[in-house]
């Protein structure tokens, strides 16, 4: 090995980790405010760029049809005022796609805003009237969403990869594009604007609070609900801004969202589900890890990587206090 | 007693329906990574149906494909199969890929029922031993197709090749005929790796690939997922030739590619480019017809349809 291949490998192995690293920022954000361990955060990152290629093809996507499905639902479960939100954001939403068809800059605002709507939409559906259950009745109903999500994924787009053009061509030096740069940029600069957000800002505040106990900050006012929903806003964003970022990299299919979140999960792991720096830089190393053993040991990259989980498990197990709740 | 007659002719009349349903179990991966080949696959037995309904069956006997999807999985295959089975299929036909391939042999061998596999790999039909008796199949195997690679290898005057592949069933079957080929043919393999389909990034192999610098490479990949590697070692910086297996002959793969697999080499069946090729390409006689009077109806809008090859007219190109 030279300083030319540890170089690029080095490249690699942070610009996936990073991406890996947003998805463990939005794990651990919807963990720590609602319990859920978002499994459907692969499908909610796919979505945006294969929404996107099928709007810029002049289609509707059929994944308008499931936000808007879900979003009468959704209106069906607020009462009175509440229902604003919903029907507002759903008559808006296909507004945009019609209007999207064929300016990418439209669509790409389309498929953002797409995937926001269905995160929440998705929170208040399925996971809010049982916001009591356990960790596990919830993990069971986020595995069930992922699989149906995927099904999904591969009723409106098919079976096949698809490759939207990157917002920036060429390359910087040799191994880093301009898109990479990109992606590298909006992960730091997302990092630092959570970051800002939960530090700075009273909403942050609250969401922080609302994760840290959940009665105590009902006491002062915050409401678990609107804290759910603007995590699950949250993590939607970051998931489709990412996917929209790498997809020109890395050929988006219906079935690639589940390793990038599984990934992210490890990373997630890492940090112990509750520190956001941890599970960011358990995502860079997670990612390095891969880079360098898919250069020395490509057959066993995959079997590798989740090894990590092992002792990341071991060392939590020991360190709990064994209070499961 | 006229009634009595009226019932034996009805009894008649559906035990002669009942004997007269021929009962072809499929199963193809219509849904999971292997997907993009099975989902042509089921379309061209929804097709061979219509056409044999209009027709009136085969000699007279109606055929009933039954379909079941194995999601791409193993244990699901070998489910579907044996449920056909115990429900009367006179045959089996499928699936879309080589492990669930493998699987479903000691099922119809047990129940003596023959079985047509879609996949690729020659350890399905080889070596013919008690249950692989029962076994056939139609895409050509990856010994045969390394052979022409090699062959052209040779031609172009390569000395040194490199191969990355699936970390799977297909991948490593690739893997071992071709090394076998190369060795025979006195080629040397410098390097070997391995990448799964669902990777975002082969960045890592691609170094390694190029740091051993290789007159060749072969990718052994199926489908869209084919595309990553060799455009990875394109953006690497890798000028060498590059050659792909018949599992990515259709036109998603080009799609996705795009400029970037400009200039691949790959072994395909004949019927792939059926017209142009001369009429006195042997074998004469054969039913090009077939492959052009399928295309157009064998895809929908997400998946166009895959060009068959040899041996299975209609059928997907090449199952991994």
């Amino acid at each position: 090995m030279d300083a030319t291949i540890l170089g690029l490998l080095l490249l690699d192995g942070v610009q996936n980790g990073v991406i890996y690293g947003l998805l463990a920022l939005a794990m651990v954000l919807v963990f720590a405010v609602t319990r859920v361990i978002l499994v459907p955060i692969g499908e909610l990152m796919m979505f945006a760029p294969l929404s996107f290629v099928w709007l810029q093809g002049g289609k509707l996507p059929g994944t308008l049809w499931l936000a808007l499905a879900l979003g009468a639902l959704w209106a069906l479960l607020e009462r009175g005022r509440g229902r604003g939100l919903p029907l507002l954001g759903g008559v808006g939403l296909l507004l945009l796609f019609l209007l999207a068809r064929g300016s990418p800059a439209l669509a790409y605002l389309a498929a953002l805003l797409l995937v926001v709507y269905l995160g929440v939409a998705t929170y208040r559906v399925f996971f809010q009237p049982m916001r009591e259950a356990t960790v596990l009745a919830l993990l069971i109903m986020a595995v069930g969403l992922h699989v149906a999500y995927q099904g999904l994924g591969l009723v409106f787009f098919g079976p096949e990869q698809f490759r939207p053009d990157p917002l920036l061509q060429g390359e910087v030096v040799v191994g880093l594009t301009w898109q990479g740069v990109l992606v590298l940029a909006f992960a730091l600069l997302s990092a630092a604007a959570l970051y800002l957000f939960f530090r700075r800002s009273l909403f942050g505040k609250a969401l922080l609070a609302a994760a840290e106990n959940r009665l105590g900050a009902r006491l002062c006012g915050i409401r678990p609900e609107e804290a759910g929903m603007v995590a699950f806003a949250i993590s939607g964003l970051m998931a489709a801004l990412s996917g929209l970022l790498l997809a020109p990299l890395i050929n988006a299919a219906y079935f690639m969202g589940f390793m990038l979140g599984l990934k992210a999960f490890v990373a997630a792991i890492l940090g112990g589900l509750v520190s956001y720096p941890v599970a960011f830089l358990g995502a860079v190393l997670v990612g390095l890890f891969e880079s360098f053993t898919s250069f020395y040991a490509s057959a066993y990259k995959e079997a590798l990587v989740f090894l990590l989980l092992v002792p990341a498990l071991f060392y939590q197990s020991l360190r709990a206090k064994g209070v499961e709740e | 007693m006229v009634k009595r007659a009226l019932a034996l002719a009805a009894f008649l009349a559906l035990a002669a329906l009942a004997q007269g349903a021929l009962k072809v179990g499929v199963v193809v991966s219509a849904t999971g990574p292997a997907a993009s080949l099975g989902i042509p696959e089921r379309n061209t037995f929804l097709l061979i149906q219509e056409m044999l309904d209009r027709q009136g069956g085969v000699a007279g006997r109606k055929v009933e494909f039954v379909i079941l999807d194995d999601a791409s999985d193993t244990t699901q295959a070998v489910r579907s199969t044996r449920r056909l089975v115990e429900e009367g299929a006179v045959a089996i036909v499928g699936t879309t890929t080589t492990p669930a391939s493998l699987g479903m042999i000691p099922v119809v061998a047990e129940a003596k029922v023959p079985m047509i596999s879609l996949a690729a790999s020659k350890d399905i039909i080889y070596p013919v031993d008690a249950q692989r008796f029962w076994v056939f199949k139609t895409p050509q195997t990856e010994e045969l197709m390394a052979r022409a690679i090699v062959a052209d290898m040779v031609a172009r005057g390569v000395k040194r090749v490199g191969y990355i592949g699936f970390n799977d069933a297909y991948g490593e079957g690739w893997a071992r005929y071709f090394e076998a080929e190369l060795k025979a043919k006195g080629l040397q393999l410098v390097v070997s790796e391995r990448y799964n389909r669902t990777d975002t990034s082969v960045t890592g192999q691609a170094l390694r690939l190029i740091a051993r610098r290789p007159d060749a490479i072969l990718i052994g990949a199926s489908g869209t997922p084919a595309v990553l590697p060799q455009r990875t070692l394109k953006e690497r910086g890798y000028r060498g030739l590059i050659y792909q297996t018949h599992g990515v002959a259709n036109p998603d793969f080009l799609r996705v590619g795009g400029k970037d697999v400009e200039g691949t080499l790959l072994p395909a069946g004949p019927i792939l480019v059926a017209e142009q090729l001369p009429s006195t390409f042997p074998p004469s006689g054969w039913p090009w017809t077939t492959s052009s009077a399928t295309r157009p109806s064998t895809g929908s809008a997400a998946t166009p349809p895959s060009a068959p090859t040899p041996g299975t007219p209609g059928s997907s190109c090449a199952p991994p």
